[in-house]
């Protein structure tokens, strides 16, 4: 409950008025709060503000206001921890030490505004005004939700309800209202919170009423009716299609004076009942498209330029040498700090990721990382072993699968997640089965610590299951290392029993955006793990980066670094501070050399970075230009790859991945060591795109020479070579065709053939049409159309750099080059590249020969100061994944409001005052992308991280933001004096707690070598499994309901299974009758029409191994058997014996030909297709007929199974319907088979065709 | 679609801070019964035969004179699709005026009347002044509804009546014209109560400086 306290007895403050007036821009909300609460008690006491931050809130700013009396909060560093302090133990945290400092675990401490307001006189009011923005969730159909922090809107007891009043009070209303909020949300989908809401809400029953932490937990209550008054500005990026509220009668308007909709105010319509929670949702008229919003900084750009040109530091760095250059670097190293002096862009888009695929129709191709963190005190049941086979075997074929647990000391099963063949998937099943995973692992921390430490698989979202049925010794530290790890991890919680701590739990999954499912005692565990396992395999759009596409003398800082995934629902929100450097660069730009703007001269050498101090920011970034030779070449190999379909099959390559992965980390490890990743988030400009007016402004490089001998000789090499293109490159594309040409990048396929073809795709890029490099040419064209940044860096980046590096690797060129410093290596790039490919290299790099035409343009637009041409826009455009379908949405926006350097109202502000809540929420992520690079960094080097963290302290300050390095202290803004006692500390950072991670390997990302699709991939590795997992179970004929889990053990990865006697064993058909009712013609001519069943038979066949039975080639059937079937046999299908002849049939019965132990071979697949087919679709009409009640539990599976079915051709040109259907036949059928029926006096046989 | 960072809205040209009364207008009714055109016909006199369905919604601006007194009209247009309905009531809530307009060659839409009818009700204050509009009556071949019912209807609710033609411009501003009279007339009777929020010329500073709540009453 949290409020204003006393903080002697933890007595809340009765609160009197609440005022809030918020702004919602785009998925933003900015609001600020005025509180107004009463010391009733006649002492003085010490009051202290206790605020509950929701996911991704910020406090901004805080005031209060008691008598004639000020505190401010103020953002300081961050305190060691007092001697007094050091006596709380984790577990009695929080705590509240007798010096009045507030000890938290790191965990709360991110979640809880508290200060301290100083004393408190008798019936004085306390007036608290408080700023405060945030990100909102949006809802799956695109709608936004604003809700209000539970602090400004208490609940109250209602007045006709005197029997709420007392120290219990509320505790049913708290229930019944987080019921009617979660479930009020009419017409817009569950809210992903639905299912938390289902959990027993703990808040209820509070430790203490009046302690400490009660007051950091739960909602806020008030005990008594207050004023609220409301207002919600909306000024959406489009129109509204409407509001709605669940849980109030709402009123919209437009001011007087506005023209238009764009900005529009809600109010309450009726009085406030302080009895619920206010929820208002807002449909935007364009929900699935990408928006841009801007917010102006403090300062205009020339105003910013003058507060630049004053500092002294500027004119004492400029003294030796004014370089444009060295001037723009300057304004680079203050991105950071001055992320509120200039404009800001936000970036929202929440797609509609359900329209663009679905869990069913996308089952066989979903790729994601499951990770299964089994952590059990006591001896795990049936229940639970089952339950984690089925949803083991019930992981689509391209997932990746680890598991983690039990006694197995904080290692995982695999020591990184491996494919869903039957190998890894044995290992599992085996695991579950084994003693290993009982007991528990002391220390679950560190086995979550190693699991998350462990690479993500790019394209791969990691799904985190946690099964447990006790509690966490560390909950603190579990939940801060899920929120670091928040933007790759989801977690699923499925609690089990009494002892869990769902509140953990809970947490866990709310930070995440994952789920939690909670059982009773004896409850099956099947249909929810199933339920969570539907849920982490439901579409995503992974992989995302986002291109920035600016005026030429824009620079900007992109932020946040990590694109999370998104699911249905989710919404991406990312910022980009814009930098106008065009003053700093043109000053003297035009006096300069108008020629000699090579690659090279771009970069600075590793030598001077050393000498220089400022060139650790000066690094342009050549990732953006490479990405887009990245992407001209993956669109090459993934034709390439289509042509040599068959050569990209070769198994070995999918193995060979493995292996390249871990040589690839190693160098990137050493490139993330320089200091070229460290700066890559801010240092988004990418120099070839630059060129236009960058170019004139760089020293002459050609004619340096110790510089050009720096680059080596391959970068002479290109200058050479980019005589002979110069003439295809002049050519002026007009502006459509670069659109084209983009688009069809776009839509290119196949990053992971990237990968696996990088070698052929090079050497075959000598092929390429003529049409090809038209195409390139456009995209080039369109890249340099102006200023191009993307996001996130660290990432993507480095994944597109590697696989370049990939191929230059294999050349003799030595390491060091590309290790030492970037130049080094796109210079090295240059030269190893077979010529097609520097071709490209020459055309991106050398900007001059495209833009020699325009260039007099560029100068004079820059000469005349502002230029005011229609082009100042910027363009931001999405790539993404989902599955394995690039998709790409664009948006504009148009920059020529900041260029009016008049300080116009732009808009309506909410008052007076601006606010400056998207800039907030910037600041907010940058300095969030600065401890993560800190936190990460800290086991590399110990210099990078620290500048990271002084980088993530001045934004914080400049922001007044706190960080994890930083925390809020009351000062009395008159006398500057910080308030005596107060501190709140924070316990235990995480930060060098988990020296084993290997930070980089978190960034690292290999795109794992996907298996194809098709079945022959992994059926090479098929192999007979060991009739039933559960064998101890007794298989009982004459159950209703049968355990269908000796089935799905035989269930291939890729969702088939194989007719054979295992199969037929566990199914309780024998392969007789399976034969016998298959529709394939060559399974019915395998068998003998009179060899019905006979005792003998089932033994005879078990006999026979799990040999496989193939259509058309039954010669083990009969030979087991009696021998007078023989004759009838070879007399009745003659072509059946394909022992002795060539099998007659067409393609499909080649199967002939291949060994009579199949099992073994790599082809053995799709010479049965029959067979697989048919026991498929047996398999699953005996789950429809044998075990429907546990639809749930299989369905997955089913659908896998059913996915399978329909991608396959099946032979005799027979339908799937007709196959599901003779399979549904069967199960009639058996019915009377079982009642003795002799097969041979039906008048009518289902195989007798 | 306006765009909320386009500068050349939000903006508060001179002419039309200077008012002396404010009106919110709502124009309703079924989807395709022609609100956008006829809001168009009135507001810009243009007209566009494309039909581009609605669905943010929007407003504009006109301001008249009547009885020596500017008064500015804020109309807005609605998304009349189903899925809309129960997302667009909060802007009934304080429009003094609603053009509650069907199409004479659509039965359905004709028929919804009673429906949207009842959706005012709900959803705005009692005094709110309500015309019904027959639009398309340029379409007579393919008229379906007579004007008789329709008079009848709005009769029978209460309402003043008009065929209208956003195409051939035919009564779009008599209508407007016509509704903006009954709302002063309205407004002359209760004008001793002194609503504010009638007094849109008040109302505007008030809605941006408002700090403290309407409401007095709390049960402390």
């Amino acid at each position: 409950m949290p409020g204003l306290y006393d903080t002697s007895s933890w007595v809340q403050l009765p609160l009197e008025a609440s005022y809030v007036n918020a702004c919602a821009n785009g998925f933003s909300l900015g609001l600020s709060a005025q509180l107004t609460y009463l010391n009733a008690c006649s002492d003085t006491i010490q009051a202290m503000f206790i605020y509950l931050l929701e996911d991704g809130e910020v406090v901004t700013n805080f005031e209060a206001v008691t008598g004639n009396r000020k505190v401010q909060a103020q953002v300081q560093s961050q305190t060691r921890i007092e001697e007094c302090c050091s006596r709380c133990h984790w577990e009695s945290l929080p705590c509240y030490c007798p010096n009045g400092h507030l000890v938290l675990d790191p965990h709360t401490s991110h979640s809880v505004f508290a200060l301290s307001v100083g004393s408190v006189y008798p019936s004085a009011v306390v007036s608290v005004t408080l700023q405060i923005t945030r990100e909102l969730q949006t809802l799956p159909g695109g709608a936004v939700r604003v809700t209000l922090n539970s602090t400004l809107t208490p609940l109250a007891p209602n007045p006709g309800d005197p029997s709420e009043h007392g120290d219990g009070l509320c505790d049913d209303r708290l229930c019944s209202c987080s019921a009617s909020c979660f479930g009020g949300v009419s017409g817009t989908g569950a809210s992903p919170w639905t299912l938390l809401a289902d959990s027993p809400p703990q808040t209820l029953t509070p430790t203490h009423p009046k302690s400490l932490s009660a007051a950091l937990t739960g909602l806020a209550t008030n005990p008594q009716r207050y004023h609220f008054s409301f207002r919600l500005q909306v000024q959406g990026p489009c129109l509204l299609a409407g509001i709605e509220s669940p849980s109030h009668a709402l009123r919209a308007d437009a001011s007087p004076f506005a023209v238009s909709a764009s900005s529009i105010w809600i109010s309450l319509a009726e009085e406030y009942n302080c009895d619920r929670a206010l929820e208002i949702i807002l449909h935007p008229s364009e929900p699935h498209l990408p928006h841009l919003c801007l917010e102006r900084g403090s300062k205009t750009f020339q105003e910013y330029e003058m507060h630049i040109k004053e500092r002294k530091d500027f004119i004492k760095g400029m003294k030796k040498s004014s370089d444009p250059e060295r001037q723009v670097n300057f304004v680079r190293r203050r991105f950071h700090k001055d992320l509120h002096l200039n404009p800001v862009l936000m970036l929202n888009f929440c797609p509609d990721i359900t329209a663009l695929s679905s869990l069913s129709s996308d089952l066989p191709t979903i790729t994601r990382e499951v990770i299964f963190i089994v952590h059990l005190n006591e001896e795990p049941c049936h229940n639970i072993r089952d339950a984690l086979l089925l949803a083991v075997r019930s992981l689509p074929a391209r997932t990746l699968v680890n598991v983690a647990g039990g006694t197995c000391d904080s290692r995982a099963l695999f020591p990184t997640s491996r494919q869903c063949s039957n190998d890894s998937l044995e290992i599992a099943c085996e695991f579950f089965q084994s003693n290993k995973m009982c007991g528990m692992s002391s220390n679950f921390p560190s086995i979550l610590g190693r699991i998350l430490a462990h690479p993500v698989h790019r394209g791969y979202p990691r799904q985190l299951f946690i099964i447990t049925d006790t509690g966490f010794s560390n909950s603190g530290r579990v939940l801060e290392l899920l929120r670091r790890h928040a933007k790759t991890t989801r977690v699923f919680g499925l609690g089990l029993g009494s002892h869990v701590c769902h509140k953990v739990l809970e947490k866990a999954a709310r930070l995440t955006r994952g789920t939690i499912e909670l059982l009773s005692a004896g409850e099956r565990l099947q249909p929810k793990l199933i339920r969570s396992l539907k849920k982490a395999l439901e579409p995503a759009l992974s992989d995302i980066t986002i291109d920035w596409y600016m005026p030429e003398t824009m620079e900007a800082l992109l932020t946040p670094n990590d694109i999370a995934p998104l699911y249905p629902g989710d919404s991406l929100i990312s910022y980009c501070t814009l930098y106008n450097t065009a003053s700093f660069r043109t000053k003297k730009g035009p006096t300069r050399g108008a020629r000699g703007g090579s690659l090279s001269s771009v970069f600075q050498s590793q030598e001077e970075s050393q000498t220089q101090e400022t060139t650790d920011t000066s690094f342009p970034n050549p990732s953006t230009g490479m990405e887009d030779v990245e992407r001209a070449l993956q669109e090459i190999s993934h034709e390439i790859s289509m042509e040599f379909s068959a050569w990209s099959e070769d198994p070995e390559r999918t193995e060979s991945t493995g292996g390249d992965g871990a040589q690839v980390s190693d160098i990137r490890k050493r490139i993330v060591r320089s200091s070229y990743v460290q700066e890559q988030y801010m240092l988004t400009h990418c120099s070839v795109s630059t060129e236009p007016t960058q170019a004139p402004t760089q020293p002459s490089m050609c004619s340096d020479p110790t510089r050009a001998t720096s680059h080596g000789s391959t970068s002479s090499e290109s200058v050479g070579s980019r005589e002979t293109v110069s003439g295809d490159c002049v050519m002026p594309y007009s502006r459509k065709v670069s659109q084209q040409g983009k688009k069809s990048i776009s839509q290119s396929e196949g990053m992971c053939s990237l990968n696996q073809n990088s070698t052929p795709s090079c050497k075959a890029a000598v092929t390429q049409s003529s049409e090809e490099l038209v195409r390139r040419k456009a995209l080039i064209q369109a890249t340099m159309s102006g200023r191009s940044f993307s996001s996130p860096h660290g990432e993507l980046d480095m994944l597109r750099l590697r696989s370049v590096l990939d191929k230059v690797s294999q050349s003799q060129n030595s390491e060091d080059v590309h290790v030492k410093c970037t130049e080094g290596l796109c210079d090295s790039l240059m030269g190893q590249l077979p010529s097609p490919a520097q071709l490209d290299w020459d055309m991106l790099v050398d900007a001059q020969y495209l833009f020699s035409a325009s260039l007099v343009a560029d100068a004079a637009n820059i000469g005349s100061g502002v230029s005011s041409e229609c082009g100042w826009q910027c363009r931001a455009v999405i790539h993404g994944y989902i599955g394995s379908n690039n998709h790409s949405w664009e948006t504009t926006i148009s920059l020529e409001p900041l260029l009016n350097g008049a300080e116009e109202d732009f808009g309506t502000s909410t008052d007076g005052e601006k606010c400056y809540y998207l800039h907030q929420l910037a600041a907010r992520s940058v300095i969030r992308d600065n401890e993560a690079m800190a936190w990460r960094e800290c086991d590399i080097e110990c210099g990078s991280s620290r500048r990271f963290r002084l980088k993530a302290i001045q934004t914080s300050k400049s922001c007044s933001q706190v960080s994890v390095f930083t925390c809020h202290t009351p000062v009395d803004p008159n006398t500057q004096d910080a308030l005596p006692g107060h501190m709140i500390v924070r316990k235990g950072q995480l930060i060098s707690q988990y020296t084993t991670q290997k930070s980089s390997d978190t960034s690292i990302s290999s795109r794992v070598s996907v298996g194809k699709r098709k079945i022959r991939s992994l059926s090479g590795k098929l192999s007979p499994l060991k009739p039933c997992l559960t064998g101890d179970k007794e298989p009982k004929s004459e159950l209703e309901v049968q355990d269908y889990l000796p089935l799905i053990s035989l269930q291939s990865p890729e969702g088939f299974f194989n007719l054979n006697s295992c199969f037929s064993s566990v199914v309780q058909i024998s392969l007789q009758r399976l034969l016998r009712a298959s529709p394939f013609t060559s399974h019915q001519g395998s068998l003998s029409p009179v060899s019905e069943p006979c005792p003998l038979e089932h033994t005879d066949l078990i006999r026979g191994g799990a040999q496989t039975c193939k259509g058309g080639s039954q010669p083990q059937v009969p030979m087991t058997k009696d021998s007078p079937s023989l004759p009838i046999y070879a007399t009745s299908c003659p072509e059946a014996l394909c022992h002795q002849a060539d099998s007659g049939r067409g393609s499909e019965t080649d199967p002939c030909d291949t060994s009579p132990c199949p099992s073994e071979t790599g082809n053995e697949l799709d010479t049965d297709l029959e067979g697989c087919s048919w026991a498929t679709a047996v398999a699953l009409a005996w789950l429809e007929h044998r075990c429907a009640t546990f639809f749930t539990e299989w369905e997955l599976l089913a659908a896998k199974a059913e996915g399978w079915l329909r991608q396959q051709t099946l032979p005799d040109g027979l339908q799937l319907l007709a196959l599901k259907g003779a399979a549904r036949q069967l199960f009639l059928l058996l019915r009377h088979w079982d009642e003795n029926l002799n097969l041979n006096m039906l008048c009518y046989k289902p195989g007798d065709v | 679609m306006a765009s909320a960072t386009d500068t050349r809205y939000g903006q508060k040209e001179s002419s039309d801070q200077n008012f002396d009364y404010m009106f919110k207008i709502l124009i309703i009714g079924n989807s395709s019964v022609g609100k956008t055109s006829f809001l168009f016909r009135y507001a810009d006199d243009s007209f566009t035969p494309a039909f581009v369905s609605t669905v943010g919604i929007d407003f504009k601006v006109k301001t008249i004179y009547r009885n020596d007194k500017r008064i500015k009209l804020q109309i807005w247009d609605t998304a009349g699709q189903e899925r809309y309905r129960t997302i667009t009531t909060a802007y009934y809530r304080g429009a003094m005026g609603f053009i509650l307009m069907y199409d004479i060659t659509n039965e359905e839409s004709f028929n919804a009347v009673q429906d949207w009818s009842t959706q005012i009700k709900t959803y705005s204050w009692d005094n709110a002044q309500v015309l019904l509009v027959g639009n398309k009556c340029d379409m007579e071949d393919e008229r379906v509804v007579s004007s008789e019912r329709g008079r009848q209807l709005a009769d029978h609710l209460g309402f003043e009546f008009f065929e209208a033609s956003a195409k051939d411009n035919i009564n779009v501003k008599q209508t407007f014209e016509r509704l903006v009279d009954i709302i002063c007339e309205k407004m002359s009777e209760s004008l001793d109560t002194a609503d504010p929020a009638v007094t849109g010329a008040k109302q505007g500073p008030q809605l941006i400086d408002q700090q403290a709540p309407p409401h007095q009453d709390c049960a402390c």
